[in-house]
């Protein structure tokens, strides 16, 4: 590697003023768009603390009530943007943001930040990382057009190669001199932009510093593999046309067609059952309401599991326990059913892992928000973390209402902030990367793969050049 | 030496590009994209109209259950508690209820995915819901909503440009590339003739080729012709001037004499411009400006909530007092049970929440109204826009629904709250050691819900649009017309 010539190269490439427009438009819609993301996440973060805190004085504050009402009353969850998202959206703007953590029922998490979205915010939302996985790719082949294909059409290329002691160094720097403008513009600010925002916020810590930096180094080996492909073409292409035509059609295949296409075929692969089935199952194995005759079994149950015969001999408040039985077998009818339902969904990002192997930009589309912590496994962990927090304050509240045995015509038990206040508060942990990195695998070695097949394009290609 | 005449070089240049590979491989890949676009949006919709059917067929099989269990509790035995007891009315209002209202989708649905993936279609109406809409939604994979849908729409808004930019870049370049085009510039021939009659075989060729991939791919996806033929009528136009326009800005940009580099370069930089930089920066215009959070509803139902509960004797007394029928009853008021007390809760909480409500409202069809707008400004946007309207999937539609079955929520307190109220001051009689209330036999007085569509012909939806495109294609063409001159340099 020879830095003068990369610096000689890089000058050549910042004078061809048509291609380094079309860069820098696109490095400043990256920093246009963390901005703008940042700006509306800091907003979301501000009013989910704030209503956060209001429910907390609300649950504390709720005056004394008999406990399992106050489970009903419960409190909300909210999920703090995770600390990338201004970098990579990734699945926010679509999973909701608030769980009512009710008694009786694992709600879905609700209020998505898209839900209101008109026509223009669908074809507007397309963050910084989006717009380095579809649009880098148009710009690394143009970089790579305009220091091979044009220079060869020119005449100045043969000049080159003709004076050069090494071909190959020649092909190299230039190479180089792409990939480090691609990196300096479109993704070192947006990373480092990215850390600010989230510094700023005070979600920047050692787990977010590792992430970023390894999506800078994933980023980093994409931008390594468009400018080894664009350059690749350009060497074979005997002269500009079809050298243009190749990556034209590249960009529109590996970039615009394949992730879509295989995010879609993922789907119809391994498509989910329908929300109308799920639920319908809920309602039926785990109905939070309970006919006449259905409450007589559970009696029974309780009755027999006590070793008594009628409801004013059990040791324990009958309505109680038996709100504590529907409880705990709904929580294995959940675990089941909206596990199971979870599960698939996470399958299918997997399976979508799998088919990305068909273009670098699907490969990245399955990593990006994978590191940045946005994709639906990360989302998970807070679906899970707020019903083991559901779990833990509605059990607790209904072994209050247990404990005071009230088997009679008495009045029901009340408790008060003495007992409210042994729930604390919620709070969402955000997945270590540790947690999560092992579906990174896959993806990341199709990354190489890609690399290393694109290099050797380059390398073979590059030996056949001639003056 | 005389000069040629356009249909000479018309019917040439039509010869010529009959037999180019890149014209058929470029239609042909247009072709399976609108396929698989197609057929992928109307598999959501087959899904969703899956969804529906079993929703119907789950409230029947519920409403039998309660006739069954009602027939049950006519006999004597034990009195069940009102909230398990479908023959009380007040229980029945609050807990055995079960009325939905579905949005059909629509016979041209393949045409656009639009917010169907986003926007519910089968909404739960409850009685004490405030103003009858909650942000339930049916699941859809988030990673396919946040990669973007392949749909029909997205392959005409997005790929359709891409495909004619490789076929008037490469098509349209060919003799500047290889040096013909200075011995052609040599002859007796006008450049706008010349020029006109290359893009003209290519648009003679592109836009019946990729018409017909649209109606194969409608079909494939086995939409009903007759039932959508002014949806897809409209679908045509509405391609056909998207398609123009893009020839219209490949002759401006062939013009300019510059090479296929140079010709690509610049209708990809309008592509980027139109279907990425200018929505971006237009809806940063509007993401920057301090918008209601939705979160904030919580907040303020949490609130309205706790207000109306902590006043609910003072709210069910002054409505009480305003009643003809309930003054003079107030006494009655500790011993009402849960459900009753809410007929008389569920309006005092809407009227707590009516500003944030109206708040929420505005904001999104202030959204939907700036989207509108843009439609001027952005062509792609117009295309996603209409194809969606044609559909059934966009946005105002789905906000007519909304506001239907609020007014269907209405209906249903109307037609169940007076008799929950009745029970207060003349409660009907109950036969003696039933186990059920029974207040309430039948549930056949319930109202459905209906949904009513706009009366808007589908060629009006796309006019605007359609229109101002073709206009666009008209003024482009005759810039470049009243500009062309053979280049002085070749």
């Amino acid at each position: 590697m020879n830095a003068s010539l990369i610096r000689y190269e890089l000058l050549l490439l910042w004078r061809d003023r048509g291609t380094c427009t079309a860069l820098l438009a696109l490095g400043a819609l990256v920093v246009l768009a963390l901005t703008v993301s940042a700006v509306q996440l800091s907003r979301s973060d501000a009013a989910r603390a704030e209503v956060a805190q209001a429910e907390r004085e609300r649950w504390l504050g709720q005056g004394e009530k008999d406990p399992h009402t106050a489970a009903h009353y419960s409190v909300y969850a909210f999920k703090p943007a995770p600390a990338l998202a201004a970098l990579e959206q990734g699945v926010e703007p679509f999973v909701g943001q608030a769980i009512w953590l009710e008694a009786h029922a694992q709600n879905d998490a609700l209020y998505r930040p898209q839900v209101d979205a008109s026509a223009l915010q669908r074809m507007a939302r397309i963050g910084p990382a989006g717009l380095i996985i579809g649009f880098a790719p148009l710009v690394a082949f143009l970089l790579t057009f305009a220091t091979l294909a044009q220079e060869r059409e020119r005449g100045t290329l043969r000049l080159s190669l003709g004076t050069a002691v090494n071909v190959r160094r020649i092909v190299s720097a230039k190479a180089w001199a792409c990939w480090l403008l691609l990196l300096i513009v479109l993704v070192v600010p947006a990373v480092v932009l990215s850390l600010v925002f989230a510094g700023v916020g005070g979600k920047l810590t050692g787990d977010v510093l590792l992430r970023a930096l390894m999506w800078l180094a994933v980023a980093a080996v994409y931008l390594g593999v468009l400018t080894a492909l664009g350059m690749a073409v350009c060497v074979r292409s005997g002269n500009a046309r079809p050298a243009l035509t190749v990556l034209f059609g590249a960009w529109i295949v590996l970039a615009l067609l394949v992730p879509r296409w295989t995010s879609t075929a993922a789907n119809s692969i391994a498509s989910l059952p329908s929300s109308q089935s799920v639920r319908q199952t809920l309602t039926e194995e785990a109905s939070g309401y309970w006919s006449a005759e259905q409450g007589q079994q559970q009696l029974a149950q309780l009755l027999e599991r006590h070793g008594v015969t009628s409801r004013e001999e059990l040791p324990v408040d009958a309505r109680g326990a038996e709100l504590d039985l529907v409880e705990r077998h709904s929580h294995q009818v959940f675990d089941r059913v909206l596990g199971g339902f979870y599960d698939q969904v996470i399958a299918q990002d997997r399976l979508y892992a799998q088919l990305a192997w068909l273009s670098p930009a699907a490969v990245l589309q399955a990593l990006s928000p994978a590191l940045a912590g946005t994709n639906f496994q990360h989302h998970r962990f807070f679906i899970d973390g707020a019903e083991q927090y559901r779990r833990a304050l509605v059990n607790r509240m209904n072994e209050d209402v247990m404990a005071h045995p009230l088997n009679g015509d008495q009045p029901r038990h009340t408790n008060d902030i003495g007992l409210w206040s042994q729930i604390p508060p919620f709070e969402h942990l955000p997945p270590g990367l540790g947690q999560t990195g092992a579906s990174l695998s896959a993806p990341l070695l199709a990354l190489l793969v890609w690399l290393a097949a694109a290099l050797a394009l380059l390398v073979r290609f590059s030996a056949r050049l001639k003056p | 030496m005389s000069a040629a005449k356009f249909s000479a070089m018309y019917g040439w240049e039509l010869r010529r590009n009959v037999r180019s590979t890149l014209l058929w491989s470029v239609l042909l890949i247009l072709c399976a994209s609108f396929v698989f676009g197609a057929l992928s949006s109307s598999r959501l919709h087959a899904d969703r109209e899956q969804a529906q059917q079993r929703a119907w067929a789950e409230q029947q099989d519920w409403y039998a259950d309660l006739q069954r269990r009602a027939q049950e509790y006519a006999q004597p035995g034990p009195q069940v508690p009102y909230w398990q007891d479908p023959t009380n009315v007040a229980g029945f209002s609050r807990y055995f209820l079960f009325a939905q209202a579905f949005k059909p989708v629509q016979p041209a649905a393949p045409l656009a995915v639009g917010v169907a993936d986003l926007a519910p279609d089968r909404l739960r109406v409850r009685l004490e819901t405030p103003f009858a809409v909650t942000p339930t939604y049916d699941f859809e994979h988030p990673r396919l909503l946040a990669v973007g849908q392949f749909d029909l729409a997205f392959a005409v808004a997005y790929l359709l440009p891409v495909g004619l930019i490789l076929i008037l870049g490469l098509g349209g370049t060919a003799e500047r590339g290889n040096g013909v085009l200075r011995l052609i510039a040599s002859q007796p021939v006008s450049p706008v003739r010349w020029l006109g009659a290359k893009v003209a075989a290519l648009a003679t060729l592109s836009v019946p080729g990729v018409l017909l991939g649209l109606l194969l791919a409608l079909g494939v996806a086995g939409v009903p012709f007759d039932a959508a033929a002014p949806q897809i009528g409209a679908a045509l136009l509405l391609v056909t001037a998207y398609a123009l326009l893009w020839l219209a800005l490949g002759f401006v940009v062939l013009s300019h004499w510059s090479g296929a580099a140079g010709a690509m370069g610049a209708l990809a930089a309008i592509w980027g411009m139109w279907c990425v930089g200018l929505p971006m920066l237009a809806d940063s215009v509007t993401a920057l400006r301090a918008a209601p959070q939705s979160v904030m509803q919580i907040d303020a139902l949490r609130a309205a909530t706790d207000e109306v509960d902590g006043n609910t004797r003072a709210v069910i007394e002054t409505a009480f007092k305003q009643r003809d029928d309930l003054r003079g009853h107030e006494e009655k008021i500790a011993g009402l049970d849960y459900s009753t007390r809410w007929t008389f809760l569920a309006p005092a909480l809407e009227e707590q929440l009516q500003s944030t409500h109206h708040q929420h409202q505005q904001s999104r069809e202030a959204g939907a109204r700036w989207s509108a707008n843009m439609t001027l400004l952005v062509p792609a946007l117009a295309v996603l826009s209409d194809m969606a309207v044609l559909a059934g999937t966009d946005i105002e539609r789905h906000l007519r629904y909304e506001r239907q079955v609020r007014d269907y929520q209405l209906q249903l307190r109307d037609a169940i709250y007076p008799r929950v109220q009745q029970e207060i001051v003349s409660p009907t009689p109950q036969p003696a050691g039933v186990q059920g209330r029974m207040n309430l036999l039948d549930y056949d007085f319930l109202p459905t819900f209906q949904m009513q569509e706009s009366a808007s012909p589908a060629l009006a939806v796309v006019a605007r649009s359609a229109g101002l495109h073709l206009a666009l294609a008209l003024v482009l063409m005759g810039w470049a017309c009243a500009r062309l001159r053979w280049p002085q340099q070749l």
